[in-house]
């Protein structure tokens, strides 16, 4: 074949005619066999580098009717469905002009048509049908610069949702813009989303999924039915933009989003003692400068599901610390208006700590409005609308259950909250379905802060002894931030491995334990102490950059247990 | 992929086939009344339209008696099995165009097969056959080229419908792809959404202004453009342009319904969301489904193109499914499924003597230890048999379990797979479930606004286990409410206008905390246990679950707990643990066995329930009386045994299953005696050293042991003390006994 040269800017700015010509070239070339040009791999090959793939412009900061008609954009997305199936289209047609020239078209990336003054013969025997499939795709706009959250923002932020709304004065569009804000995990805030036309069966592509598509943008065709109160499907996927995949890739294959090409695990691993030593100091300020608690943050943070088989879901730590303080600012305006924000005081400080450290967090107070008129999980009647739940992997929740107040749950309440205990019992979200529930696995990372215990099912609980008042947040420059980001995420990611003769040491210890324990007529540990433990050994052999258990770490982390433990019990002899 | 659709180039010659379809249709014959008359007298009724099956039919729709055919492509496949020319793939893959010929080849007005009817309109028939029946009259007083307008379609008063081969395996939704578009395809799911019946236009009647004709237009597609100018000879010759008005009376309609279905759980891959379908049901198929059924529907797969707001067509396209035949698989969908390679395992682990050990360490495997509590969980999900008496009274069959123990003893773990494994269950706390939670209550549907009964997890757990965790915890009002569960099955309710009794026909799985959270060995168990007698006497077995310490069962434990943490599975404990799925399909089989005690074994079971009452009348004298031996005990026998005996599969109840029973009630009683001395229950040093013993007897088979021997394996654990004091221990008690010089061991022979 010849050799076809297309420049980078060619590509981005007009992809489908690349790709017509691509497709057209092989087809003269090699008529006879049926086999189609890889335009994927084409692209695939122009888009090699880190930053060939920056010229893209993407869909996630800019808004996408600034991006013209059918040009190459990268969108990276959750897929929120997966379930809108495929969609049959004409790949190629035959055209007949009015003075009799027919004409053959060939049409993949797009979804117009390119006829002018020709007829189109949609039942001429010629025509190739094929599939593709399509999902529903969107992403939160980030505000990562927590540190200079102010009024510029959150003023861009009202810019960007009436850009949104302003589509179309039509009433029927604001309905569905309803409609598509219900496919949101969280229903206030802003987001991007699109329909995702992909032309290979790939059943790997999950719901959940973090992926990067880059391909052809399609605006939203902006017909809305004139009728205006029939609702269809199509009414509301035709108020969002629209992109045909040339090709994919998964943004986050190891979990890992802050998977940075200048840090490796060696370097991390070099430098973990002092990063873990400084970002305990930044936790613990958050915590009134509770070291204990502060640790077992830091350990809660790095641990994910590793292990998943028969029912056995390794690795999850549900942390609950208790004895927060409740100080409310306005506990009056406490309703969905304010949205999934902390309002207790006190909650807000440890989000912002959260926040600056993890790549996805969410805030979500549990107050029985919250309980009761947002749904936590993704339902569908005859579409899918998503729940609060419906997040990526490796997202973080802070539960703030003490603005919880007395009073009646719905059946929703409770409904979320079945479905809350599931995900920090077995970490699996159910998705409602008339006539069928699914339950697919998540890896949601939760902290609880409580009054007293937390009535939610948690793995550990560490009273909180810190005064909030007395220490101030501490300032944290960004390259330390960044420094800290690495550090967990990478260290999270990391393998880990218990050798044989711990093993045996772990096993006796606990065996003389008990015998110690039946003895002296203390409390025995159970079978759930000791696989806590194990869990915690894993954490803590991770957060200090080793990769394999020894006995020096488990004695160090049994020791921490058992501070914790004592602490719990001076708690609850207090007065 | 990227060729899904080519347009395929075939040589059919449809004239042949049509011919082919005419003849099947004519000379098919149906074997079931084949063999009624056929062998009576063969040559008379040879050409009786009787035997052949569609001929029959035929009339029976030109009687207008009938208005579907099926066409069954099983009797396509046993005729074209004669003369093999792929008749029955063409049909299977181009659907719609030999539905086409099979009307023709039936309708056709010269050489079509619909006989004639036998009888005259009447007064029972339609209006619309009146119509047909005066048009009929009125075409035999017309020309020749007028019959042409009328479509067959129109005339035509029977919908034809295919029904699939037998054989034919449903797809799931995700499978039907562009390569299914026009072939007939079966495919299966659940109905979620079912839109109301609407009438379908299929020939819509004109009537001219101008001249009175009478114009048919024949609608093949969801749109179509209603014809405007009168196109009649009458009209044309005149050059009038008559404007034509539609006639609703002489349209015709069709019942059209259109239907959502989704695919179901096992269908989905994982991580994936359910895909749905539409699908179009016309004519006589329309109110077959309603939302909730699970079906497999065969139909045309078809595609449409996509018409966008302005009408215009798009490159893209609707797809469907045309309904030709629908099969209802189950009603309730809660039902098991018979997966015959699961039959296969179930039936393979009937015939393993030690099915019943294995499904019992199955159960909750990641729970190490309480081997005699899983086997009677077992026995509670299988259940024993329910009786109805002659007098309508019943005897419950469904075993109540009840666990008691101290915290971290993983009782919640136990009863929340229980509540998986077992085909119905509910899972509850005590602290969060009222008697009404766990009972009915009147709720307002919040989509019709209707009051509609809410069952409680109890009504819920109907024929199934109700598992509820923190039985200590709930109030005593609620759990009075679970009195008449336990023993009568029912629920009575009556509130908000509304009285009735539901069946509660459930197993109770308690578990609770002794008295202050933990076990105080310094209490008696009653004291320990508070529970009231008339509750506790209805659960047939309680365990008391302790957390003591003891070496073996530590290291156990530990070993098992860093084996999962450092393998990342569980450590293979010698047997092919079962799967949830197993297991269920075998207590699905199980419980579908009734088996009866024999009368030589009724003496039996009299018997050692008097052994257990007398057994008690001695506890009760030495103060240590645990648990009340009452009659519920030896139904609790019974029904151990009987659920014994079903997982055996067998029949009949045989001594062994009673000896198990008894054992089971054994335990569960030991597991409830005094704690405060170590002599009982739990694995002592002295019964210990007895059982290491045991094994140097097995090892050596000799009549007696060497002392010395003894002496050095015991004390590498224990103290010589010890092994003496259980030495002099077991010689009371007539075990062994040592010769003089203490240097050998003897056995006291059973035999003796």
């Amino acid at each position: 074949m010849k050799d076809i040269t297309f420049t980078t800017s060619d590509c981005i700015s007009k992809p489908l005619e690349v790709v017509k010509t691509l497709i057209g070239e092989s087809n003269s070339a090699e008529a006879s066999s049926k086999k189609e040009y890889d335009v994927p791999t084409f692209f695939q090959n122009v888009f090699a580098t880190e930053e060939s793939m920056f010229e893209i412009p993407s869909l996630n900061d800019t808004h996408f009717s600034d991006i013209p008609h059918c040009t190459l954009v990268r969108f990276r997305a959750m897929i929120q469905n997966t379930g809108l199936g495929h969609e049959m289209f004409v790949s190629s047609y035959e055209t007949l002009g009015h003075d009799g020239h027919k004409q053959w078209k060939f049409n993949k990336y797009s979804d117009d048509m390119d006829v002018k003054d020709e007829i189109l013969d949609l039942n001429a025997p010629g025509n190739q049908f094929d599939e593709r499939h399509l999902y529903y795709c969107n992403y939160a706009y980030k505000k990562r610069d927590s540190s200079s959250i102010g009024i510029e923002s959150s003023i861009e932020a009202i810019v960007r949702s009436t850009a949104n709304l302003n589509l179309n004065n039509d009433k029927g569009t604001n309905i569905g813009l309803e409609k598509l804000a219900s496919k949101f995990p969280f229903p206030n805030e802003d987001h991007v989303a699109a329909i995702v036309k992909i032309y290979d069966k790939d059943d790997s592509l999950k719901v959940t999924d973090v992926v990067e598509f880059i391909g052809v943008l399609a605006h939203p065709s902006n017909e809305m039915d004139s009728q205006g109160d029939e609702f269809s499907l199509d009414a509301v996927f035709s108020s969002i933009p629209c992109l045909h995949a040339i090709f994919y890739r998964n943004v986050y294959p190891s979990g890992n989003p802050l998977e940075s090409r200048l840090t490796d695990l060696n370097v991390i691993q070099s430098q973990a003692n002092r990063t873990r030593s400084s970002l305990l100091q930044y936790i613990s300020s958050a915590l009134g400068g509770d070291e204990l608690v502060a640790e077992f943050v830091l350990l809660q943070l790095l641990s994910r599901i590793y292990n998943r088989r028969n029912g056995l879901t390794l690795g999850k730590l549900v942390l609950n610390i208790s004895n927060v303080p409740s100080t409310c600012i306005n506990t009056e305006e406490n309703s969905l208006s304010s949205g999934l924000i902390h309002s207790n005081q006190y909650s807000k400080r440890i989000a912002a700590v959260l926040e600056s450290l993890l790549p996805k967090y969410h805030d979500l107070p549990l107050t029985l409005s919250t309980l009761n008129e947002l749904y936590y999980y993704p339902r569908s009647n005859e579409e899918l609308d998503s729940g609060v739940f419906q997040v990526s992997q490796g997202t973080w929740f802070l539960i703030d259950e003490t603005v919880m107040k007395e009073g009646k749950l719905g059946d929703i309440g409770v409904r979320n909250l079945q479905v809350l205990n599931e995900i920090l019992d077995n970490q699996k979200l159910k998705y409602t379905f008339p006539f069928n529930d699914f339950e697919l696995e998540t890896d949601i990372g939760v902290i609880i802060l409580s009054d007293a215990k937390s009535f939610l099912p948690v793995d550990c609980i560490i009273p909180l002894l810190g005064n909030p008042e007395e220490t101030l947040m501490l300032d944290v420059r960004e390259d330390l931030l960044i420094e800290f980001r690495n550090y967990l995420s990478i260290l999270r990611c990391a393998e880990f491995s218990i050798p044989d003769d711990v093993s045996e040491y772990i096993q006796n210890e606990f065996v003389r334990q008990r015998k110690n324990a039946s003895i002296s007529g203390h409390p025995l540990m159970t079978q759930a102490d000791l696989l806590l433990r194990m869990t915690l050994a894993r954490l803590v052999t991770l957060s200090f950059g080793r990769l394999e258990l020894t006995t020096e770490l488990w004695d160090y982390t049994q020791k921490l247990d058992e501070q914790r433990k004592q602490r719990i019990v001076n708690f609850e002899q207090r007065p | 992929m990227a060729q899904a659709f080519q347009t395929l180039k075939v040589n059919v010659n449809y004239a042949k086939d049509k011919n082919e379809i005419k003849l099947f249709l004519l000379k098919f014959e149906d074997k079931g009344i084949q063999t009624q008359y056929g062998e009576m007298d063969i040559d008379v009724e040879d050409d009786n339209p009787q035997n052949y099956k569609y001929l029959r039919q035929l009339q029976l729709i030109a009687n207008r008696v009938k208005d579907n055919l099926i066409i069954e492509l099983d009797d396509i496949a046993n005729w074209t099995d004669r003369v093999e020319n792929g008749l029955l793939l063409r049909i299977k893959e181009n659907i719609r165009r030999y539905l086409d010929l099979f009307y023709q080849a039936i309708d056709n007005k010269d050489d079509g097969l619909m006989p004639k009817p036998q009888k005259d309109i009447g007064i029972e028939d339609d209006v619309i056959d009146v119509i047909m029946q005066h048009r009929k009259d009125r075409d035999a007083q017309r020309s020749e080229e007028d019959r042409a307008h009328f479509p067959p379609v129109l005339t035509r008063r029977y919908t034809l419908y295919f029904k699939p081969l037998t054989t034919d395996q449903p797809l799931s939704i995700r499978e039907v792809g562009g390569f299914c578009v026009g072939q007939l395809v079966t495919v299966q799911g659940i109905i979620t959404r079912v839109h109301d019946v609407k009438p379908f236009l299929m020939v819509a009647g004109f009537s001219c202004e101008m001249c009175g004709e009478e114009v048919f237009q024949e609608v093949t597609k969801k749109t179509y453009q209603p014809l405007i100018e009168c196109p009649s000879e009458n009209c044309r010759t005149n050059n009038v342009k008559g404007k034509l008005y539609m006639q609703t009376r002489s349209c015709k309609f069709l019942p059209f319904q259109e239907v959502k279905m989704q695919e179901m759980t096992e269908q989905v891959p994982v991580g994936h969301i359910p895909r749905s379908m539409t699908v179009y049901l016309y004519g006589p198929l329309t109110r077959t489904v309603n939302p909730g059924d699970v079906v497999n529907i065969s139909g045309i797969y078809q595609a449409t193109p996509h018409q966008n707001y302005r009408g215009s067509n798009t490159l893209l396209t609707d797809v469907y499914l045309e309904a030709q035949y629908i099969q209802q698989l189950k009603k309730q969908y809660d039902k098991m499924e018979k997966d015959p390679l699961i039959q296969e395992k179930v039936l393979q682990l009937s015939r393993d003597p030690n099915a019943y050990t294995l499904l019992a360490k199955s159960i909750a495997p990641e729970i190490y230890g309480h081997e005699d509590v899983k086997r009677a969980l077992l026995l509670q999900l299988v259940g024993g048999v329910s009786k109805t008496m002659g007098d309508g009274m019943k005897i419950r069959g469904d075993i109540n379990i009840c666990l008691m123990g101290d915290p971290g003893v993983a009782k919640s773990q136990l009863l929340k797979y229980i509540c998986k494994v077992a085909p119905r269950g509910v899972y509850t706390t005590g602290r969060g479930s009222s008697g009404v939670g766990l009972t009915a209550s009147v709720e307002r549907d919040p989509v019709t606004d209707e009051m509609v009964l809410e069952g409680g997890a109890l009504v819920l757990a109907d024929n199934g286990i109700c598992c509820i965790d923190e039985f200590d915890k709930m109030e005593d009002t609620d759990r009075t409410a679970i009195h008449e569960v336990m023993e009568q099955q029912t629920i009575s309710i009556s509130k908000a206008g509304i009285t009735t009794t539901l069946n509660a026909r459930t197993s109770i799985l308690a578990a609770a905390n002794p008295l202050h959270g933990r076990y105080n060995p310094k209490m008696s168990p009653t004291h320990n246990i508070n529970l009231p007698a008339a509750l506790m006497s209805r659960f047939d077995i309680l365990f008391l679950i302790l957390d003591t310490h003891n070496n073996d069962l530590d290291e156990a434990m530990a070993s098992h707990v860093a084996y999962v943490h450092q393998h990342g599975k569980h450590p293979d404990i010698g047997i092919d643990v079962l799967d949830a799925s197993t297991i269920r399909h075998y207590i699905a089989e199980a419980r579908t066995k009734r088996p009866v005690i024999p009368q030589e074994l009724k003496e039996y079971i009299v018997g050692s329930y008097v052994d257990l009452r007398r057994e008690q009348k001695n506890d009760e004298s030495r103060k240590k009386e645990h648990s009340h031996v009452s009659p519920r005990t030896i139904l609790a026998v019974i029904r151990l045994a009987t659920a014994l005996a079903r997982i055996r599969l067998a029949d009949s109840v045989i001594r062994e299953d009673i000896d198990e029973a008894l054992r089971l009630l054994e335990i569960s009683k030991d597991s409830m005696r005094d704690k405060s001395n170590f002599t009982k229950g739990d694995k002592t040093p002295m019964s210990a050293i007895y059982e290491m013993i045991n094994e140097i007897r097995s090892r050596t088979e000799a009549d007696f042991l060497d002392y010395d021997q003894i002496v050095k394996e015991v004390t590498a654990r224990y103290t010589k003390d010890q092994l003496e004091s259980c030495i002099a221990e077991y010689q009371t008690n007539n075990i062994w006994y040592m010769n003089e010089e203490k240097t050998k061991l003897f056995y006291v022979n059973e035999s003796d």
